[in-house]
C-alpha cells in the first residue's frame, strides 16, 4: 500500500522553563493508506505529541513529517490549516462540538469552511453521514441534549463529512463507558473497512487496541514497537508502568 | 455566494449565542452603543439645524456669504463684535468702486454691498425742543391748526414745569434762582404772550413772532431737562443695494430711505428697547410674561412689583399729553374704568395701569389704541431728526443730523438683540462720520483756503488741517447745523430761523449719484453669492479677482467674519465631539475588555475550530460579526430613537429661551431636521467603534493554537 503518512527522524522538544522536554526522539514510521492503527503508551510517552504532528497542528523540531507526500515543516499556518481542512478529520477525547449549533449544523460546519458546495450537496452529504452514525432522529438537537456516545458519533460524522484521507482520534473512548466505547470503535472500524479511510488513534484501552490492525507502542518519546496487535496488548500494561518515571 | 451566506449564517448564530450567554456585558455595551448613536444623531442634527439657522441669520441679514476687507488690517474682521469690541482696526477699502468693478467679473457673485461699522451717540432733542420745532415749523408754513397744537403743547409743558418748580421750592433753601425761573414760566402762561402768533404775513408780525420764539429758545428751553442720548452702533451701507441683497431685511414701521438719499433706519429692537415710552415698554414686558408665557400676576411677587412700578409712572403719561388730549383721555378713561365724574386723570391713569391677570390683555390693547396716539411712543420716532455724533478717525467730534425714515428688522430675528440693535445709515453719511470728506466739502475747503490764503495741504492731512486747526468755526459749518456760524455773518433773524430748517431740509433732500455712493471708502464689503454651497471655492475665485485687480484686499467666509458669534457653533460642535469621543472611548475600552474575557473563555472552542480547519481570518470574522451585530442592533435602535426625537422636536419646535438662542435658531423656535447623513455618521461611527474595539481581542483569538483543542475538556 502507498504510505499516507511518513515520519523521518522526527524529534519534538518543548521548552519547560530552563529545561527542554524531549517529547519525541528520532521517530521513524510509516502509515499506509487504509490502516486502522492505534498508538499506545503510558501517559507522557508522547502519544498526543505524535498525533499533533500527524494532525498538522504542530510541526517537528527536527526531522520530516510527510502527510500525503507533503512535508509539514514547509507549510505556513494558512497552508497547514488548509491541509487539515481538506485531508484530515479530528475526533477529540471531549467531543468538542460547538454547543450553540444543532447536530446538523455541527456536521455541516467543516463543509462550510471548505466551501464550494451547493446547499443541496451539503445537505445530502450531512444527511448521509448522520444516517451512518445512526442519529437521524436527533438532527435538530443541540449537543447538550445528546448522550456522550451520541455526541462522539456526531464528532465522528463531523470528522468524516469532508471525506478526509486520515482520521485522527485522541483517546476517542476515554470519556465513554466501555460498552459505548466499544460501539464507537466498531463504527470507526466499519467506516475504515468500507471507505478505506486511514484511522490513527491513541488509547489506553486494551479492548480498543484489540480491534486495531496495528499497535504502535511509544515509550519515553521513542518507538518501543511498531509491531502487531498481540505484541501491543502484551506490552501495554508494562508500558504504562514504565511510563510513570 | 451561497456558501458565504451559509457561513455567515453560522457565524451569526454563534455570535448571537455569545451575546445571549453574556447578557450583562451585552446590555452594558449595548446601552453605551445605543446612547452614543442616539447622541450623535440628536447632537449632529441639532447642530446642523442650528448652523443652518445661524447661516440664514447671518448671511441673509448683514454678512452675506463672504466678507472683503483690507489685507493690511491689524485686527480680524468681527461683524458682531469680537474680543476688541468695536475698537477693531480693520483698515479701509480705499475705493469701493474698484472693488465693485473687480467683482463684476466673478460669475458667482450676485452682489457686493459696501459696509462700514461705526459707533456714536444719537442725540434726541428734549420735549421742549420738539415742541418749539413744531411751533417754528407752523410759523414758517403759516399752518393755523399746527400753530394752535404747538402752542397748546408748549403751554402744557409750562404747566408741568411750574408744578415741578413749586415742588423744588418747597424743599430747597436757596430759592432766588427758582423764583426767577418761575417768573419766566409765568410769562408764557399768559395768553397775551401767545396772541402774537398768527398766520399773518406782515413783516412786523413775523418779527414779533420771532422775538417770542427767541425768548422760548433761549429762556424756556434750557429750563427743561436735557434731551436723551443714545449709544448707537451703526452700519453704513448702500441702503438701496442692502435692501435688495439681504432678503430677510424688512421695514417694520415707516419706509425705506428714499433712493440715494441721506437718512437713518433704526433697528426695531433698538426702538423697542431703548427708545420706547417707559410705560409702554413696561406694559409690553408684563403683557409678554402674562399673555404669551402664561405666568400669573396673582402668583408672582415679581410680576406684582412690576405692575406697581408701572402704575407709579402715571405722571410720565399725564405730563406728555396736550391739553386737548388731557381732556379727551380723562373722559375716555372715566368711561373705560366706569369711574365717577370727579375722578382726576392721574388717579385714572394709575388705576388703569394697575392691571391684573384678567384685565391685562384688554388694557394693553386699549393702551395702544387710545393712549398710544396721544403720547410720544418713541423718543426717536419715524419722521424725527436725530443728531448722530461720532469721533472720527482723526479724533474729532463729528455730528450729522439725519432723518429717521423707518425702523427695520431681519425676518425671523425679531426678538433677537444681536441682530436688531444695529442701525443703518447711508454710505455718504457714514464716510463723513468716519472722517472722510465729500467732494462738496473739499470744494468748500478749497474756497476757504483761497479766501484766507492757506498753502497746499497733503490729501491725508486734510482732516487734520480742517478740524485740527483752531478755526473750529469752519468745522461746525461743515456738518453741524450750528446757528452761530451763520449768524456771525448774517444779522437777519428771519433768515437764521429759516436757514436752520432749510439747511436740514436741503441735507435731507439731497440726492446722490450712484457714482458718489460707490466712489469712496468702505470698511468692509459683503458679498452675496448665487450659489453658496462651496464657500472655499468662492473665496478662492473672489481672492483671485481681487489680486488680479491689484487690490490689497482679503476675502473671508461669513463664519470667520462673524467673530465670536461665528465661532460659537464651532465651540459647541467641539464640546459635542469631545463628549461623544469620551463616550466612544469608554465603549471602546469596555467592549475590548469584554471581548478579551470572552476570548479566554472560548479558547477551547476556537482551538477546535482552528483544528478542524478554520483559518485565522474566520476567527477574526467571527469576532467582528459579534460586535458588529451588537453595534448594528443597539446602534440601529439608538439611531431610531434619536431620529424619532428629532422628528418630534421638528414637529413641535424647540423654544428659544434666550436672545442668543433666537439668533442661533434664526427665529423664536428651532425646528430641527434629521438628515440621512446624521444617521449615517452615527451608525458608521458606532460600527467603526465596534470593529476597532474588537481588533485586539480578535487578534488574541487568532493566536490561539489548534493544539488547545486537544486539551479541552467539556
Amino acid at each position: 500500500m502507498k504510505p499516507i503518512v511518513e515520519l523521518r527522524q522526527v524529534s519534538k522538544e518543548y521548552p519547560l522553563g530552563k529545561l527542554v522536554v524531549n517529547a519525541l526522539r528520532d521517530v521513524e514510521m510509516t502509515i499506509a493508506t487504509g490502516e486502522f492503527t492505534t498508538i499506545a503508551g503510558p501517559s507522557g510517552s508522547g502519544k498526543t505529541t505524535l498525533l499533533n504532528l500527524l494532525g498538522c497542528i504542530d510541526v517537528p523540531t527536527r526531522g520530516t513529517v510527510l502527510v500525503d507526500g507533503q512535508s509539514t515543516s514547509d507549510l505556513d499556518d494558512r497552508a497547514l490549516t488548509h491541509l487539515r481542512l481538506h485531508k484530515l478529520g479530528f475526533i477529540f477525547q471531549s467531543f468538542n462540538l460547538i454547543s450553540v449549533l444543532t447536530l446538523f449544523q455541527n456536521v455541516e460546519f467543516p463543509l462550510l469552511l471548505q466551501g464550494g458546495m451547493t446547499k443541496a450537496e451539503r445537505t445530502q452529504r450531512v444527511l448521509e453521514m448522520v444516517e451512518r452514525v445512526d442519529l437521524t432522529p436527533q438532527l435538530t438537537q443541540r449537543p447538550n441534549e445528546l448522550s456522550g456516545g451520541q455526541r462522539q458519533r456526531v464528532a465522528i460524522a463531523r470528522a468524516l463529512v469532508t471525506r478526509p484521507r486520515i482520521v485522527l482520534a485522541d483517546e476517542p473512548t476515554a470519556n465513554l463507558d466501555s460498552a459505548t466505547g466499544q460501539t464507537i470503535i466498531e463504527l470507526m472500524k466499519e467506516i475504515n473497512q468500507s471507505d478505506q479511510t486511514t484511522f490513527l488513534f491513541s488509547t489506553h484501552d486494551p479492548r480498543v487496541m484489540e480491534r486495531a490492525d496495528r499497535v504502535i507502542l511509544l515509550k519515553d518519546g521513542r518507538i518501543a514497537s511498531l509491531g502487531v496487535e498481540s505484541e501491543a496488548s502484551d506490552s501495554s500494561g508494562q508500558g504504562a508502568e514504565l511510563g510513570n518515571v | 455566494m451561497k456558501d458565504l451566506l451559509a457561513t455567515w449564517k453560522v457565524l451569526v448564530i454563534i455570535s448571537m449565542r455569545n451575546l445571549r450567554s453574556h447578557r450583562v456585558k451585552t446590555l452594558i455595551v449595548g446601552f453605551i452603543m445605543f446612547f452614543g448613536t442616539f447622541l450623535v444623531v440628536v447632537g449632529t442634527s441639532l447642530l446642523d439645524s442650528v448652523e443652518a439657522g445661524m447661516t440664514r441669520s447671518i448671511t441673509s441679514s448683514l454678512a452675506g456669504h463672504l466678507q472683503i476687507y483690507s489685507s493690511e488690517a491689524k485686527d480680524k474682521l468681527a461683524l458682531f463684535g469680537g474680543l476688541a469690541f468695536d475698537n477693531q482696526d480693520i483698515d479701509t477699502i480705499r475705493d469701493f468702486s474698484a472693488l465693485k468693478a473687480a467683482m463684476a467679473d466673478v460669475p458667482n457673485v450676485k452682489a457686493v454691498v459696501p459696509l462700514g461699522i461705526g459707533v456714536g451717540t444719537g442725540l434726541m432733542g428734549n420735549q421742549t425742543d420738539a415742541a418749539l420745532n413744531d411751533l417754528r415749523l407752523a410759523v414758517r408754513t403759516r399752518d393755523a391748526e399746527g400753530l394752535q397744537r404747538a402752542i397748546d403743547q408748549v403751554r402744557q409743558i409750562a404747566v408741568s414745569l411750574e408744578l415741578e418748580m413749586k415742588n423744588r421750592l418747597a424743599v430747597i433753601e436757596t430759592t432766588d434762582a427758582i423764583k426767577l425761573e418761575l417768573e419766566l414760566v409765568a410769562r408764557i402762561q399768559n395768553d397775551a404772550f401767545w396772541s402774537v402768533f398768527t398766520t399773518d404775513d406782515e413783516p412786523e408780525a413775523v418779527a414779533r413772532m420771532l422775538e417770542q420764539l427767541e425768548f422760548l429758545d433761549t429762556e424756556i428751553a434750557p429750563l427743561t431737562a436735557d434731551g436723551r442720548m443714545l449709544f448707537m452702533r451703526f452700519f453704513g451701507t448702500d441702503l438701496d443695494l442692502f435692501a435688495e441683497s439681504f432678503e430677510s431685511f424688512y421695514i417694520v414701521r415707516g419706509e425705506r430711505v428714499p433712493e440715494r438719499q441721506r437718512g437713518i433706519l433704526i433697528g426695531d429692537r433698538t426702538a423697542e428697547r431703548y427708545l420706547k415710552h417707559r410705560v409702554a415698554r413696561e406694559f409690553d414686558a408684563l403683557h409678554k410674561q402674562v399673555v404669551q408665557e402664561g405666568r400669573k400676576i396673582a402668583d408672582s411677587k415679581v410680576l406684582q412689583s412690576q405692575v406697581q412700578h408701572m402704575a407709579r409712572q402715571y405722571n410720565v403719561i399725564v405730563l406728555d399729553l396736550s391739553p386737548t388730549n388731557t381732556v379727551a383721555l380723562t373722559e375716555k378713561l372715566r368711561a373705560y374704568l366706569d369711574a365717577e365724574q370727579g375722578a382726576l386723570l392721574p388717579q385714572l391713569v394709575q388705576s388703569f395701569l394697575e392691571v391684573d391677570d384678567t384685565t391685562i390683555a384688554s388694557r394693553h390693547a386699549w393702551f395702544y389704541a387710545t393712549v398710544g396716539p396721544m403720547i410720544k411712543l418713541y423718543a426717536m420716532d419715524v419722521g424725527d431728526t436725530v443728531t448722530v455724533r461720532t469721533m472720527t478717525q482723526g479724533g474729532f467730534m463729528r455730528a450729522i443730523n439725519l432723518k429717521v425714515y423707518g425702523t427695520f428688522h431681519f425676518r425671523g430675528l425679531e426678538t433677537s438683540d444681536i441682530a436688531g440693535t444695529g442701525n443703518l445709515v447711508d454710505m455718504l453719511t457714514f464716510r463723513e462720520l468716519y472722517g472722510v470728506m465729500t467732494q462738496d466739502q473739499i470744494d468748500e475747503l478749497q474756497d476757504i483756503r483761497q479766501a484766507v490764503g492757506v498753502e497746499d495741504i497733503a490729501h491725508d492731512d486734510i482732516e487734520d488741517a480742517l478740524f485740527g486747526s483752531s478755526d473750529s468755526l469752519v468745522a461746525a459749518a461743515v456738518v453741524d447745523d450750528s446757528d452761530e456760524a451763520d449768524s456771525a455773518s448774517n444779522d437777519n433773524d428771519n433768515a437764521v430761523l429759516l436757514s436752520r430748517d432749510a439747511r436740514t431740509a436741503e441735507l435731507e433732500s439731497e440726492v446722490f449719484t450712484q457714482e458718489q455712493i460707490d466712489h469712496g471708502i468702505a470698511l468692509n464689503a459683503a458679498v452675496v453669492l448665487h450659489d453658496a454651497s462651496d464657500l472655499q471655492a468662492s473665496v478662492r475665485q473672489v481672492q483671485a479677482a481681487l489680486d488680479a485687480a491689484s487690490l490689497k484686499l482679503q476675502v473671508v467666509t461669513w463664519q470667520s467674519a462673524s467673530g465670536i458669534v461665528g465661532q460659537f457653533i464651532t465651540v459647541i460642535r467641539l464640546v459635542l465631539y469631545i463628549a461623544i469621543s469620551i463616550i466612544f472611548l469608554i465603549a471602546l475600552v469596555i467592549i475590548n475588555n469584554a471581548m478579551v474575557m470572552a476570548t479566554i473563555e472560548r479558547t477551547g472552542e476556537i482551538g477546535t475550530m482552528r483544528a478542524i480547519g478554520g483559518q485565522r481570518s474566520f476567527i477574526m470574522t467571527m469576532f467582528l460579526i459579534e460586535t458588529l451585530v451588537l453595534g448594528a442592533i443597539s446602534g440601529g435602535l439608538g439611531a431610531l430613537v434619536g431620529t424619532l426625537t428629532i422628528l418630534v422636536c421638528g414637529h413641535f419646535g424647540i423654544a428659544a429661551s434666550s436672545d442668543v438662542l433666537v439668533f442661533l435658531f434664526s427665529g423664536p423656535r428651532l425646528y430641527p431636521e434629521v438628515g440621512l447623513h446624521n444617521i449615517a455618521i452615527a451608525v458608521g461611527a458606532i460600527l467603526a467603534i465596534s470593529v476597532l474595539s474588537t481588533l485586539y481581542p480578535a487578534r488574541v483569538a487568532t493566536r490561539i493554537q489548534p493544539v488547545t483543542a486537544m486539551r479541552t475538556t467539556e
